[in-house]
C-alpha cells in the first residue's frame, strides 16, 4: 500500500514540476501580460484553458509558473535547513553535554513561538522576494532535521564499528562525516522530503498575508488572496491555485511517508 | 519527582527567558516605526512627533526598555497599546474568549472525528476503508487552511447563501444563539480539519500499537469479549500516547486560529496579533506572544504531569 502511494506522490511531483518548467514555454501567453477585454474568462473558454484572472491574464500560465517558484522555494530552503540542521544535530549529538543543552533551549524556545509570528517579523527584515521567504523559511524548518539528526548520531555514537573506529585513531570530523552521516542519510532523506513539503506550505501562508513574493510575479499564495475579492464573480481563481499547492504538497507527503516505510521497515510493518 | 519537577521547571523559565528576548528584538529591530501612524498627519512636527517618542518609552536604549518591559510583565503590567492606549492584559483577555469559543469547538470536534477514524483504521488495518482515511488525513494535512476557508465561503456563503462568510454574529443584529451557531459553524470545521487529521494518524498509530501487544492477546486467549477488549484494554492504553498529543496541539491552536481568524474576520487573539504586528504595536503583539509562550510551555508540562498519573510505569522518570 504505502508503496503504491510513494510511487503515486513521486509521478504527482514528477509531473507538476515538468509541466511548470516547459508548459510555460509553449503556451502563447506571458504570465504578466493584460488583457482588459477578456477578464475572469472560465476555464475552458477558448485558448485560455484555464480562464483568465481579474486583469485578464492566463490563469494557466500564472499557476505555472507560481508553482516553479514555490517548488524552487521549497527544493532550496529544504537544502539550507537540512544542511543547517544536519551541521547542528550532528555536533551536539556527538559531543552531547553543554553544546546539546544550549541548542535544545534554543530549539525549545523557537518552538514557543508561532510559526506565523516568526515568518511574518523575519519577513520585514528582508526586501519581500523569493530569496528571503527561502531564508526565513530555512530559519523556521531547521530544527527538526536538527533534532532527528542529534538522535540518530546519538543512537549510533556508541555502536561497535563506530568505537572501532575511534580506537584506530579517526578524528571527529572523520567519525563524523564517514561513518555517522552516511548511515543516518535514510532518515535525513524522509525529514528533508517532508520539509519540502512543508516549505511550499509556508510560502503560501506568507505570501497569502501580503509579505511573500510580490505582485505582479506569480505565486500561488497571492494569487488566493487576489481571488478572494472575486468569489462571486469566478470561484475558480480561489480553486485553482489552491489545488496546484494540494497536488504538490500531497505528492511530497506521500514520498516521504512511503520513504519512511522503505527507511524503518519495523514502523512500516506497525504503521 | 521534585527534583525532576524543578528542573522542569527552571528549562521553563530559561525558554521564556529566550523569547522574551528573541521576541523583542526581532519586533523592535524589524523596519517599520509605531510612529508612523503619527508622522502621517499634517501638522506634525519633529517636536511633537518626539514628545510621543518619548512617551511611548522609545527614546531609550534598547536594553533599557526590555528591562523596563519585563519589570512590567512580572508585576502584572503588560504595558498600553500605542493605538488606543488600552491596557495590554484587558485587550487580550477581550479578545480571548472569540478565539477559545473558536478554537475550543474546532477542538472538540477535531478529537473526535479524528479519534474516530484513527479507531476504526486501526481495528481494520489494511482494509479499504483504512486505506481510504490513511490518504484523506494526508490529503487534510497537506491542504492550506485558507483555502479550505476560500472555498467554503464561496460554496456555502456565496453560491448558496446558506451561512454567513465572516463575523462573530450579523453586523447591527442583536445577538442570539442561532446567529451566534450559524457564524461559528464555518470557521469552526475549518479549523477542525487540520487537526482532525493530526488525531486520526496519531491515535491509529496508537492503537496499533497497543493491538500487537502480548496483553491483547492474553485477553483474547482468556476468552475477554471483543468489547470489553477493546474498551478496557486497548483504548485504555492506546489513551497515553494521545494526552501527548492533546499538550502539543495546546499552542498550535492559537497559531491555527491565526489565518482562519483572518479568513472569516474573526474577532479573536490571531486577528489581534496580526494588527498589531502591522501597526508596530509593540506592547500588544509581545504580550500575546508571551501569552502563547507561557500557554505552550505550561502545556508541556502539563502532558508531563497527566502522563506520570496515566501511565505508573513513568512515576519516576529521573535518567
Amino acid at each position: 500500500m504505502k508503496i503504491r502511494t510513494a510511487s503515486t506522490g513521486m509521478v504527482m511531483v514528477v509531473v507538476l514540476a515538468f509541466a511548470c518548467v516547459v508548459l510555460p514555454l509553449l503556451l502563447p501567453f506571458d504570465p504578466l501580460e493584460i488583457d482588459l477585454h477578456h477578464r475572469f474568462l472560465p476555464p475552458l473558454s477558448g485558448s485560455h484553458v484555464l480562464g483568465t484572472d481579474e486583469i485578464g491574464r492566463d490563469t494557466l500560465v500564472r499557476l505555472l509558473v507560481g508553482a516553479r517558484t514555490s517548488l524552487l522555494i521549497g527544493l532550496s530552503a529544504m537544502a539550507l535547513s537540512t544542511l543547517t540542521g544536519c551541521l547542528t544535530g550532528g555536533l551536539t549529538g556527538f559531543y552531547g553535554g553543554w553544546t546539546r543543552r544550549v541548542l535544545m533551549r534554543i530549539v525549545d524556545s523557537v518552538l514557543c513561538f508561532p510559526t506565523i509570528f516568526l515568518l511574518l517579523t523575519l519577513a520585514s527584515f528582508g526586501q519581500p522576494g523569493a530569496l528571503t521567504i527561502v531564508g526565513i523559511v530555512s530559519l523556521v524548518a531547521w530544527m527538526e532535521v536538527s533534532r532527528v539528526v542529534d538522535g540518530q548520531v546519538r543512537a549510533l555514537r556508541g555502536r561497535e564499528f563506530v568505537v572501532a573506529v575511534e580506537a584506530m585513531g579517526a578524528s571527529a570530523a572523520h567519525m563524523l562525516l564517514r561513518e555517522l552521516l552516511p548511515n543516518i542519510t535514510g532518515a535525513i532523506i524522509v525529514v528533508s522530503t517532508l520539509n519540502v513539503a512543508r516549505a511550499i506550505l509556508m510560502e503560501a501562508y506568507v505570501s497569502y498575508l501580503g509579505n511573500g513574493i510580490q505582485p505582479p510575479q506569480p505565486s500561488l499564495g497571492a494569487m488566493l488572496n487576489d481571488a478572494q475579492e472575486y468569489l462571486r464573480p469566478d470561484p475558480w481563481l480561489a480553486i485553482l491555485p489552491g489545488l496546484v499547492i494540494a497536488v504538490a504538497v500531497i505528492g511530497l507527503n506521500f514520498i516521504g511517508d512511503g520513504l519512511r516505510v522503505a527507511v524503518d521497515p519495523r514502523q512500516g510493518r506497525r504503521a | 519527582m521534585t527534583d525532576t519537577f524543578v528542573s522542569r521547571l527552571a528549562r521553563m523559565v530559561v525558554t521564556l527567558a529566550i523569547v522574551s528576548v528573541t521576541g523583542f528584538l526581532l519586533l523592535h529591530l524589524a523596519p517599520g516605526d509605531p510612529l508612523a501612524q503619527f508622522a502621517l498627519s499634517p501638522g506634525m512636527t519633529e517636536t511633537q512627533l518626539g514628545m510621543i517618542r518619548h512617551q511611548m518609552g522609545l527614546d531609550v536604549p534598547l536594553p533599557v526598555q526590555y528591562l523596563v518591559w519585563v519589570k512590567g510583565l512580572l508585576f502584572g503590567d503588560w504595558g498600553r497599546s500605542f493605538r488606543d492606549h488600552q491596557p495590554v492584559l484587558t485587550i487580550i483577555f477581550g479578545h480571548l474568549g472569540a478565539t477559545l469559543e473558536l478554537a475550543g469547538t474546532a477542538s472538540l470536534l477535531a478529537t473526535w472525528a479524528g479519534a474516530s477514524m484513527g479507531v476504526y483504521g486501526a481495528f481494520r488495518q489494511g482494509s479499504r476503508g483504512d486505506t481510504m482515511m490513511t490518504i484523506l488525513s494526508v490529503v487534510l494535512l497537506s491542504i492550506p487552511t485558507f483555502w479550505f476557508g476560500l472555498v467554503f465561503i464561496s460554496l456555502f456563503s456565496v453560491r448558496l447563501g446558506w451561512l454567513p462568510s465572516g463575523n462573530i454574529h450579523t453586523v447591527g443584529g442583536a445577538f442570539s444563539p442561532g446567529d451566534y451557531l450559524r457564524h461559528l459553524f464555518l470557521p469552526a470545521i475549518v479549523l477542525a480539519l487540520g487537526s482532525t487529521a493530526i488525531w486520526s494518524r496519531y491515535t491509529r498509530n496508537a492503537v496499533a500499537e497497543v493491538l500487537g501487544q502480548d496483553y491483547i492477546r492474553t485477553a483474547r486467549a482468556k476468552g475477554l469479549s471483543p468489547r470489553r477488549i477493546r474498551y478496557r484494554h486497548v483504548l485504555r492504553n492506546a489513551l497515553l500516547p494521545m494526552i501527548t498529543l492533546a499538550g502539543l496541539q495546546f499552542p498550535t491552536l492559537l497559531s491555527g486560529a491565526l489565518v482562519t481568524e483572518t479568513v472569516f474576520t474573526w474577532p479573536g487573539i490571531g486577528r489581534l496579533f496580526l494588527d498589531s504586528l502591522e501597526y508596530r504595536d509593540y506592547p500588544v503583539a509581545m504580550g500575546i506572544l508571551m501569552f502563547s509562550a507561557v500557554l505552550a510551555t505550561f502545556g508541556s508540562i502539563l502532558t508531563d504531569a497527566l502522563y506520570a498519573v496515566a501511565d505508573p510505569r513513568l512515576r519516576v522518570s529521573r535518567q
